[in-house]
């Protein structure tokens, strides 16, 4: 949060989750493994990976039919694909091993990966699936309308609007550890946890971030789950934190808010002091790689790129998941061409 | 926050997954439209997506696709102006509409993707859930629509956790019923009981205190303003009071307690006497002919256009108790007419009926139901075929095809195996053969094959003038002969003989088709 933090290590939601948009073709979803530069893509019933250029394809294969959203394993080797329409989940190797196929009822809205093993949110379940390496499934109960997961070193965190509860879960033995209070109806979590190595079984240090619809961010530390809320802004809606980077605006670990009720973009190293960055139009959507960050505008589809004090449009009739940041720039999937295209390097 | 008027959504649950609960009346659909030219933009929204889905109830597709089209492009317009004006929950709720007028339009995840979003922004509202909820019932997703329905009663009991005005208790009952609508969609044992539950909730909250003083006002003047869209606490009192008992009364239904479900049925019509589907399902239940024959009327005169309550109708006319409608009358009583019609065989007049009809509801899938049965009567089979391909509903359509399939062949086997005598040809056959001349498809072979073939038949004659024989029926098929005949040995007085005779064609006795025979002889039946 402040200049102090500076070392702090960027777990939160590295594998990037992108949600579905409301644009006519809200069935395409890209993803981005940086560690192998491999670009992902989900349409038309099928799983393309491309080169970082976006000019070669790597393989196809067989994939979904109506692909929601993509997250891909922190150290880029595995990813899944959602399709909370269709109550299925595709997993495989980001370098082209064989898609393996789980039904996984109902309505699976988000997933994160811990280590190798991927955790679904069953949304209309209440419950979180873990679906290892092997392809074992453990059901995990967690609160009403769990929306959000997010991990840190040591655990998987969940977020269930209804009551406004944080649950955390020890990944190995798939049973809720510790629960927090929070607002309700929080639309994105990030965790930021420290450098510093927790010893085995004790909560990890940092912070979790919750956006909350009332103007306010919720703050979690997550060592002694205690949570505090801080003002920002009119409707902050979605957060993203700086990575390590020699050049961004922004040194590591600042957070960028999007806050369409401004409309504005909240920069801050301290939540307590944000400078806001005006916003052509409301946007609520924010991404970040070491290449640039960027807002989307969901409603009118247009990505802008955020500079220090600006932001200027780079594209426009996209939907959330239909565009990538990697570090080679921002591609698209053009689906009349049936190509990946860079829009923004 | 522009607030969308909770009837809009309220009406929203009581739609979509439950056709057969609904009324659909030429009332309803005026005063809705009347609705859609006045209020706020949402409330727009949702009295165009509620319309749509009315014309949907009522069978009128295409006008029901109008609806739903307006409805997108009007939610589309509110959220750019909720996005814009930087109106979150306003935002959030236009999303909800968008969603549900695709999902009503059957682009499903299109629907999805921007309910997606609707709950991101508004994860916290009652309305939106319950939108979200109606729409995966349109899409046939039971088990999203049961989650989201979750979500909304969970929301709106939060509402009511402390002081709760009338309107917002009903708002949760509602949330209640969509839950209960959603559970009994699943059709398994446990979703059903639990659904029982939550019905039964419903209807012990509504007795409660709490709308002791609504229900005296109710109680003074029978409620018949707008129940698809109410605009009162009345209103939607009434209306989920309705929903809650119909929709208990058909679990016991399902469930073989047909005590349970008529004390559920009655409750319904003690409140509101036009309720179509109540109605109708007493019809189903009662016992006693005349009263049956009393349910069916009211029930037809309230929705003449309910597609569950007209096949029942039709085996209650075949069953001989029911009463002859008026030949001028309510559009119910002419729909009556049409069933009464087709049954005494008077298929000109049936058909002369159900044009007028038609001409005056265009597009109706029970007419069209209807006129295939007719036809099929008629021994039409191939123009019955075409019209039941126009029938929008596929239950409908379904039905009255399953019924084709097992009708004979379109063409009496005589006329291809050309024998020189034919015992006994069938009803189907000698209709067939009436169908084969009103369309003039008769080829010269087939005539030549007639003007040689004998057929014998057990006659039913009328009494004649003349001391002659000259018309009757043949399983029902009217005919007369060329000209009056008198049989050797046999008395005029005779009703029933065993007559042989020859085809000449189709003639027209009393507005009925009838066919023209030219007798070759005749004997008394034993």
């Amino acid at each position: 949060m402040t200049r102090a933090l500076a070392s702090v290590l960027l777990l939160g939601l590295l594998p990037m989750l992108l949600f579905a948009s409301i644009s006519a073709r809200a069935d395409v979803v890209m993803g981005w493994a940086a560690a192998s530069g491999t670009i992902l893509v989900a349409h038309d019933g099928k799983i393309e990976a491309f080169d970082r250029s976006g000019g070669r394809m790597l393989w196809s294969a067989k994939g979904l039919a109506t692909p929601s959203a993509m997250v891909v394993s922190a150290d880029g080797k595995g990813a899944a694909i959602l399709d909370a329409f269709a109550d299925r989940v595709a997993l495989f190797s980001v370098a082209g091993g064989p898609v393996r196929f789980h039904d996984t009822p109902n309505t699976p809205v988000a997933a994160a990966f811990f280590g190798h093993d991927l955790w679904v949110v069953l949304r209309d379940r209440s419950r979180v699936r873990r679906i290892t390496e092997e392809g074992a499934e453990t059901d995990v109960a967690v609160a009403l309308d769990p929306a959000l997961i997010a991990v840190s070193d040591k655990f998987v965190y969940v977020y269930s609007r209804a009551d406004g509860l944080l649950q955390e879960i020890d990944p190995q033995s798939a049973q809720v550890t510790r629960s927090v209070q929070t607002g309700i109806a929080g639309s994105d979590l990030e965790i930021r946890v420290t450098g510093r190595e927790a010893p085995r079984g004790e909560p990890s240090g940092g912070s979790a971030y919750l956006c909350l619809p009332n103007g306010k961010i919720e703050v979690i530390r997550l060592a002694l789950m205690e949570s505090g809320q801080i003002r920002l802004g009119a409707s902050p809606i979605d957060l993203a934190l700086v990575p390590p980077n020699d050049s961004l605006p922004w040194t590591e670990g600042t957070a960028l808010i999007a806050d369409p009720g401004k409309p504005a973009l909240h920069t801050a190293t301290d939540l307590r002091r944000t400078t806001p960055i005006r916003t052509p139009t409301p946007v609520d959507r924010i991404t970040i790689t070491s290449t640039g960050a960027f807002a989307f505008d969901s409603n009118s589809g247009t990505l802008y790129r955020v500079h220090e004090k600006t932001l200027t449009a780079v594209a426009s009739g996209l939907t959330a998941t239909s565009f990538v940041v990697t570090k080679n720039g921002v591609f698209r999937w053009d689906g009349d061409g049936g190509r990946v295209t860079l829009v923004d390097g | 926050m522009k607030h969308v008027p909770a009837a809009a959504v309220f009406a929203f649950v009581t739609l979509g997954a439950f056709a057969q609960t609904r009324i659909a009346s030429d009332i309803e659909i005026r005063q809705m439209e009347e609705a859609a030219r006045s209020g706020d933009l949402p409330a727009r929204v949702a009295v165009h997506v509620n319309l749509g889905e009315l014309r949907s109830l009522r069978n009128e597709p295409a006008a029901a696709e109008r609806e739903f089209q307006f409805a997108l492009q009007l939610a589309g317009t509110e959220r750019n102006d909720a996005y814009r004006d930087r109106q979150l929950p306003r935002y959030a709720l236009a999303c909800a509409w968008s969603g549900m007028a695709l999902a009503a339009l059957g682009r499903g995840i299109e629907a999805f993707a921007i309910l997606e979003e609707a709950v991101r922004y508004g994860a916290e509202s009652r309305g939106v859930w319950n939108v979200y909820s109606v729409a995966m019932s349109f899409l046939q997703k039971p088990e999203k629509a049961i989650g989201a329905a979750r979500m909304s009663v969970h929301a709106a009991e939060r509402k009511v956790a402390g002081r709760a005005t009338a309107r917002e208790l009903l708002e949760l009952n509602v949330d209640r019923f969509a839950l209960a609508q959603g559970l009994l969609d699943l059709e398994t044992g446990d979703a059903g009981r639990e659904a029982e539950q939550v019905l039964l909730r419903i209807t012990e909250s509504l007795e409660s205190d709490h709308f002791k003083a609504l229900r005296k006002s109710l109680g003074k003047n029978e409620e018949f303003q707008v129940l698809t869209a109410p605009s009162t606490e009345g209103g939607i009192y009434s209306s989920i009071f309705n929903r809650a008992h119909l929709r208990l009364g058909q679990y016991y239904e399902a469930a073989g307690a047909a005590d349970k479900a008529i004390r559920e049925y009655k409750a319904v019509v003690s409140r509101r006497s036009d309720e179509p589907m109540a109605l109708g399902s007493l019809a189903r239940l009662t016992s006693d002919v005349k009263e049956k024959d009393r349910y069916f009327i009211q029930s037809l005169d309230a929705n003449p256009f309910a597609g569950d309550v007209v096949p029942d109708y039709i085996d209650h006319v075949h069953a001989g108790h029911a009463s002859p409608p008026a030949r001028s009358g309510s559009v119910g009583s002419r729909v009556r007419l049409v069933i009464h019609q087709a049954h005494g065989r008077e298929f000109r007049l049936a058909h002369e009926t159900l044009k007028a009809l038609m001409d005056e509801h265009p597009h109706n899938d029970v007419l069209q139901f209807l006129l295939a049965r007719l036809e099929l009567q008629r021994g039409d089979a191939e123009t019955a075929r075409a019209v039941a391909n126009g029938i929008a509903d596929p239950a409908l359509r379904g039905d009255v095809l399953t019924m084709i399939g097992k009708a004979p062949a379109g063409r009496p086997w005589f006329l291809d195996r050309q024998p020189s005598g034919v015992v006994e040809p069938a009803e189907s056959d000698l209709r067939t053969l009436l169908s084969l001349f009103a369309r003039n498809t008769m080829s010269a072979e087939d005539r030549v094959t007639l003007d040689r073939a004998e057929l014998t038949s057990s006659a039913t004659f009328e009494a004649s003038e003349e001391e002659a024989f000259e018309r009757g029926t043949i399983h029902g098929v009217p005919f007369r002969f060329q000209s009056p005949a008198r049989f050797h040995g046999i008395p005029a007085a005779a009703k029933r003989l065993r007559v042989i005779y020859r085809i000449l064609g189709a003639t027209a006795l009393d507005g009925r088709d009838a066919l023209l025979l030219e007798p070759v002889r005749a004997e008394a039946e034993k």
